[in-house]
């Protein structure tokens, strides 16, 4: 005899596990720039129509209303991405930008493929262009100059210095926005990086500030969305949840065993 | 053999069966738009075939039911994570037909269409697909299930609907329900935008189902063990040659 309830339990067992997974890495992440937290989405699994409703009851052709329906346990249909605002943080960097707003930056890898990225902890390589933690290229790429006394980034993008000596700001160039139509579809790859997948869309490139895309502000960064309050809540329904199914398996095996002990 | 030992192997089978409910009931405890299943018991009675209107009652489950108290509702701040408080479903369109939902977890797939988790389309209030334009901002899904823009412009009419009878709905898995009655337009119903209605599953009595329904089943067992004693020392007993 096939024992559901201890399978159906198991299936619990492995959903909260996910759950308390998820949860850690978003605390683990709590002080990540603009870390978006993860959420474990769970659904049923499929029933076993014991009774079918509709059928007969009696001889005489009354008709069940409902059947009986037993189901088979909860499976994880995905980890959802929040895709929602981190509170913004000052750090008076010159070249610390956040977005507010939809966007992300685009950087180059080294194998030459675009990654995306709010994280804007950008600084100057060795030749003067701007690159992100990783000393990967910000695109388009931009160099600042030996001599620029000061940086500033406005709000639409635009990276412009100033020079001893030169009264006028001298424009370097634009950082240029990529927005998605399911960015919670992007495969995040570490380093705060994602890369485009099918699910997501292509990346719609244009100027922060203009029309769907979000504005920059420098010497800022922004923060991890985390909640931390909502996560720990979470992380105690998740181990009593746990804790639920462990009690189902032990009832499952109690009754199994008063059953072959009666006879 | 006697026909209480099967009475009481009827009422084992049917606290197996109780305890299979509960504990898909337990493993659903986080799932969202989750309503828990009931079994309902009753006797079925059978003649001994001795006397004239002596009966013997086993153990049935006719049906079981679905508990349509709503779930509690967590705050996610997400746009397309949406609640209906009322009793209506939404619309999804899937390979087999169209089916019904409570739980609101929606996304955008590549295209922008409002997708559930497995990429069914979520159905508009007209029945068609609903395509989010690429270049908005901002959404807000107001009570009626309208999504609107920032610039006031209305997208799409979520699509609401309610049943005559919410127990005559099959469950098919991923939160989904089918049903043959005529879907009726929301009466009674509001759309919430940034929520999600959580399960309804109340941990304390599904907790306290497992333990008696632990019980039952050790003390049916004692019930059996006893009748089975009984026999033995009956046959015993009858069968001791005379003395002396």
């Amino acid at each position: 005899m096939t024992m559901r309830a201890l399978n159906i339990a198991a299936t619990g067992l492995n959903a909260q596990q996910t759950n308390v997974d998820v949860i850690s890495q978003n605390l683990a992440n709590m002080t990540t720039t603009a870390y978006k937290a993860q959420t474990p989405e769970f659904q049923d699994l499929i029933y076993q129509d014991l009774v079918r409703a509709g059928t007969n009851s009696t001889d005489n052709g009354i008709i069940l209303p409902v059947g009986v329906q037993l189901g088979l346990g909860v499976q994880t249909a995905g980890v959802a991405r929040n895709t929602n605002q981190g509170t913004l943080n000052q750090t008076d960097q010159p070249l610390d930008v956040a977005i507010q707003g939809r966007g992300f930056f685009q950087v180059e890898l080294p194998d030459g493929t675009t990654a995306y990225t709010r994280d804007g902890t950008f600084t100057l390589n060795q030749d003067g262009i701007v690159v992100n933690a990783q000393g990967y290229t910000v695109q388009p790429a931009i160099t600042v100059p030996d001599d620029a006394t000061s940086i500033s980034i406005n709000s639409s993008g635009e990276v412009a210095v100033t020079q001893t000596g030169v009264v006028d700001p001298l424009v370097l160039g634009q950082f240029e926005i990529a927005t998605f139509i399911n960015p919670g579809g992007l495969q995040a790859i570490g380093n705060n990086m994602f890369l485009e997948t099918a699910a997501s869309g292509d990346p719609l490139l244009g100027n922060a500030g203009e029309d769907q895309f979000g504005s920059l502000q420098q010497g800022y960064l922004e923060n991890s969305n985390v909640n931390p309050v909502a996560e720990i809540t979470d992380l105690i329904v998740a181990q009593r949840a746990y804790e639920m199914n462990t009690k189902v398996l032990t009832a499952g095996d109690q009754m199994l065993q008063s059953l072959n002990q009666s006879v | 053999m006697d026909n209480g030992i099967y009475i009481a192997l009827s009422r084992q089978m049917i606290l197996f069966r109780n305890l299979e409910a509960t504990a898909n009931n337990i493993a659903n405890v986080n799932t969202t738009g989750y309503q828990s299943e009931r079994l309902l018991f009753d006797d079925y009675l059978v003649n001994d075939g001795r006397k004239l209107g002596s009966k013997m009652a086993f153990t049935r489950d006719p049906i079981s039911y679905r508990d349509t108290t709503k779930g509690g509702m967590v705050t996610t701040a997400n746009t397309f994570d949406l609640a209906i408080s009322g009793p209506g479903y939404f619309q999804i369109e899937t390979p087999l037909g169209p089916r019904y939902t409570r739980a609101g977890n929606f996304q955008l797939n590549a295209e922008g269409t409002l997708v559930t988790m497995d990429s069914y389309p979520v159905l508009s209030a007209d029945g068609g697909q609903i395509v989010i334009p690429d270049n908005v901002k901002n959404i807000e899904v107001n009570g009626a299930g309208e999504i609107i823009t920032e610039n006031n412009e209305l997208i799409a009419t979520i699509g609401m609907v309610e049943f005559n009878n919410e127990q005559d709905m099959e469950r098919v898995g991923n939160t989904l329900y089918k049903s043959d009655q005529e879907a009726l337009a929301a009466q009674q119903s509001k759309m919430l935008q940034g929520v999600l209605e959580g399960s309804n599953v109340n941990g304390v009595t599904e907790i306290v189902k497992v333990i008696q329904t632990n019980r039952y089943t050790a003390d049916t067992a004692k019930m059996i063990e006893t009748m089975y004693d009984l026999e033995r020392r009956t046959s015993n007993t009858l069968a001791r040659p005379a003395q002396g």
